[in-house]
């Protein structure tokens, strides 16, 4: 081996062996537990498939994963939508427009429980901001977390909160837009709305590419703030009113660490991985053709 | 790096020879620091030191016994103590408790609870209350209600509560509610109508008595004189914080309850729960959880005398109504002279003359189904509560719910980790369950 080889693995030897240490090893330790009974309190026994099939049949597993699907489906176009329009305003060439950038980057910075919290007033349906202000109109505001119909949107309306993390990537990739090119369109008499959609959402498509697989995988992912704000503290009472906020990992979380039904748990996050793995390939494949990169498709 | 984590693993373990107990306290600053001043006098008089290993979430404590890193004596609550103990994860503490004179000292539906059906004891319950109605006096006096009696039924309970809920505008809802009643407690009402709970039942059961109480329940929901359970979980209010604020004339709460105590500032009274037309009165008394000693502990002598300590002599704990050597009432109005006249003595000594049978809280679900059950339950109470299911939809869903736990069951049944004891109690209790 060269010595420059060398020194490369060298250089990534401390991610190489955290990334083997502490992620591909519990995830392969994972999949053996998946084909095991183990409990969190007990040496595991190979049952084979058993966790697999048992997961066909169990109907909070379809319940958790409509919950994720219907949080996915409000949460990541309105996330797209909203940083994208936070972009555009933070692009515009104003006085203090660092200030504004700073503004509405530090929310998506905000460690996830103390945001929780910050929302769990907001949404108090007696004392809350919002519903302050829906009375303020002559509504009365809906009970938010404990409605069986509000409590998904609830935490869709919390995760637009930190949208400014996607919009500094939208900001970046509006910023590599050509000025010449919307200036020609504009000189052809391409109005502001005519140049967004035939300009820069095609050069910025990467941007947008990107921003929604991470957006997919983290709302397929989502448990921090619903297991703050609708984590429930006696049994069953996890997941919000008829389990309407038992999103998959939460119920990956109450099986492992609250039943130590840990080989149905590791199967259920095994079937998760599927999934997202086969979404994210889904809107690779759907989205690839549609993406202009500058200088071919990567 | 192996040798890195070795030292790492090895750090903060103290030698086989030091008497060093560690307790998982509650997370209360004032708790541990009354701990503490008391631990010092501990050690004093026995040479055990206590350290103090303040609770950090139940899911932290559960990979500690995982791991076999366990602190010496912790609480288990009543639906996690006999899963841990059928997997070998608790010291059974007879053994010791036979030798001790605090289990003597325990009142005998104390002692009565902490037996597992393996004939092990597995935990000793640290505290024990009964339930009854706090009430604000101003308010009462206002409304001209007479204050609640011993003898006062449903009837006159709920027309108290007509009374005292202030009428509301229009569209609007009442400043001030006659009763709260928080939903974990209908149980309690269960028993004062008398529906029979048998004891380490596994499956779900609803007889008449029961359907009666959530139909009672849910009428004072529907006719404005209690909040919606749902709207007050939104609110984030304790409670107490209800009473004290104003929002409810009476509410149903345990006792005694010394942070409510400590939450109150009106002029309060409490009176037992009210009867159910002419049926005796049958007290709700809880005994659910307790101290466990860990299986692993290197020293189970001085943990279990930690543990009796605990319980029987450490200040802050003191005094315990577990004890049946001292009149806990006197002691405990001692304590907080605040409850003179305030009517606790009176539902304390009630709820001893007639106590409502088993004191483990949550008693129709037994440890082993009791997450089973509430999985499947919790949804339809959920709907009940929001007016999106009636109670004949509820009861028509129990067999279903009662198949699902069976599965579940049978499942853990199954499992090769449970103590053989344990495993032919659960598939003799599965067998003789009701199909």
């Amino acid at each position: 081996m060269k010595a420059e080889h060398r020194q490369g693995w060298l250089f990534v030897a401390p991610w190489a062996l955290g990334f083997l240490l502490l992620t591909a090893g519990p995830m392969l330790y994972s999949l053996y537990l998946s084909g095991t009974s183990a409990t969190l309190l007990s040496p595991p026994q190979w049952i084979g498939l058993e966790n697999y099939r048992r997961m066909a049949s169990d109907p909070l597993f379809y319940r958790s994963l409509g919950n994720t699907a219907a949080y996915a489906a409000m949460g990541v176009p309105a996330g797209l939508l909203l940083a994208l329009g936070l972009a555009l305003l933070l692009n515009a060439p104003v006085c203090g427009i660092g200030f504004f950038r700073t503004l509405f980057f530090l929310p998506s910075v905000t460690n996830t429980v103390a945001l929780a919290v910050l929302w769990l007033w907001l949404l108090n349906p007696e004392f809350g901001l919002l519903n302050a202000g829906l009375r303020a109109c002559g509504v009365e505001g809906p009970l938010w977390l404990q409605s069986e119909t509000w409590a998904k949107p609830a935490l869709v309306l919390m995760s637009l909160w930190t949208a400014g993390g996607q919009a500094v990537i939208f900001l970046a990739a509006l910023q590599g837009v050509p000025r010449e090119l919307t200036e020609a369109a504009a000189i052809d008499g391409a109005g502001p709305v005519r140049r967004f959609l035939a300009v820069t959402l095609p050069l910025i498509s990467p941007a947008l590419l990107f921003n929604l697989i991470m957006g997919l995988v983290g709302a397929l992912q989502v448990f921090t703030q619903a297991f703050v704000l609708t984590g429930g503290v006696q049994p069953g009472s996890e997941g919000g009113p008829n389990q309407a906020t038992l999103f998959i990992v939460l119920y990956i979380y109450k099986k492992a660490f609250q039943e130590f039904d840990l080989g149905y748990a590791s199967a259920l996050a095994w079937a998760l991985f599927v999934i997202i793995v086969g979404c994210t390939a889904l809107a690779w494949r759907l989205a690839r053709e549609r993406v202009h990169y500058e200088g071919g498709t990567p | 790096m192996l040798l890195l984590t070795g030292l790492l693993a090895g750090c903060g373990r103290p030698a086989a020879d030091e008497r060093i107990i560690t307790y998982n306290c509650a997370a209360s600053t004032s708790d541990i620091a009354a701990l503490q001043l008391a631990a010092a006098d501990f050690r004093a008089r026995t040479g055990i030191e206590l350290r103090l290993n303040p609770f950090s979430g139940e899911e932290k404590l559960y990979a500690m016994i995982a791991a076999g890193q366990a602190p010496d004596v912790f609480y288990t609550n009543g639906a996690v103590r006999d899963r841990l103990a059928a997997e070998g994860r608790l010291l059974d503490l007879r053994p010791y408790a036979e030798k001790d004179p605090l289990f003597a000292r325990l009142r005998p539906e104390i002692r009565a609870a902490a037996a597992s059906v393996d004939g092990g004891i597995y935990s000793l319950s640290n505290w024990t209350h009964t339930c009854g109605v706090y009430y604000d006096r101003a308010a009462f006096a206002a409304a001209g209600v007479p204050a609640p009696t011993a003898d006062w039924t449903w009837d006159d309970f709920t027309a108290a509560a007509r009374r005292l809920t202030t009428p509301a505008a229009p569209g609007a809802r009442p400043a001030r509610y006659g009763v709260y009643i928080p939903a974990h407690f209908i149980e309690a009402l269960e028993q004062m109508n008398h529906a029979p709970i048998p004891r380490d039942a596994l499956l779900l059961d609803l007889p008449p008595e029961s359907r009666e109480v959530y139909a009672a329940y849910l009428r004072l929901v529907h006719d404005g004189v209690m909040p919606d359970p749902r709207r007050v979980q939104a609110m984030g209010m304790q409670a107490a914080q209800l009473l004290q604020a104003g929002r409810v004339a009476m509410l149903v709460e345990a006792v005694p309850h010394p942070g409510l105590i400590e939450t109150l500032t009106i002029d309060w009274g409490v009176a037992p729960l009210p009867c159910f037309g002419a049926k005796s009165p049958q007290y709700f008394r809880s005994a659910s959880g307790g101290l466990s000693i860990s299986a692993d502990t290197r020293h189970p002598a001085d943990a279990w005398r930690t543990l009796a300590w605990l319980i029987g002599e450490a200040a802050p704990y003191q005094p315990n109504p577990v004890l049946a050597d001292a009149d806990f009432a006197v002691a405990w109005e001692q304590k907080y002279p605040r409850l003179r006249g305030t009517g606790f003595r009176e539902v304390w000594s009630l709820s001893e003359q007639h106590a409502g049978g088993d004191p483990r809280y949550f008693v129709r679900f037994a440890s082993w189904s009791m997450a089973p059950v509430m999985t499947r339950l919790q949804p339809w109470l959920d709907r009940l509560w929001a007016g999106d299911a009636t109670l004949d939809e509820v009861v028509a869903a129990v067999p279903g719910i009662n198949a699902g736990v069976r599965a579940d069951l049978a499942r853990q049944a199954r499992s090769t980790a449970l103590r053989p004891a344990w495993k032919a109690a659960l598939e003799r209790a599965l067998a003789d369950a009701p199909h």
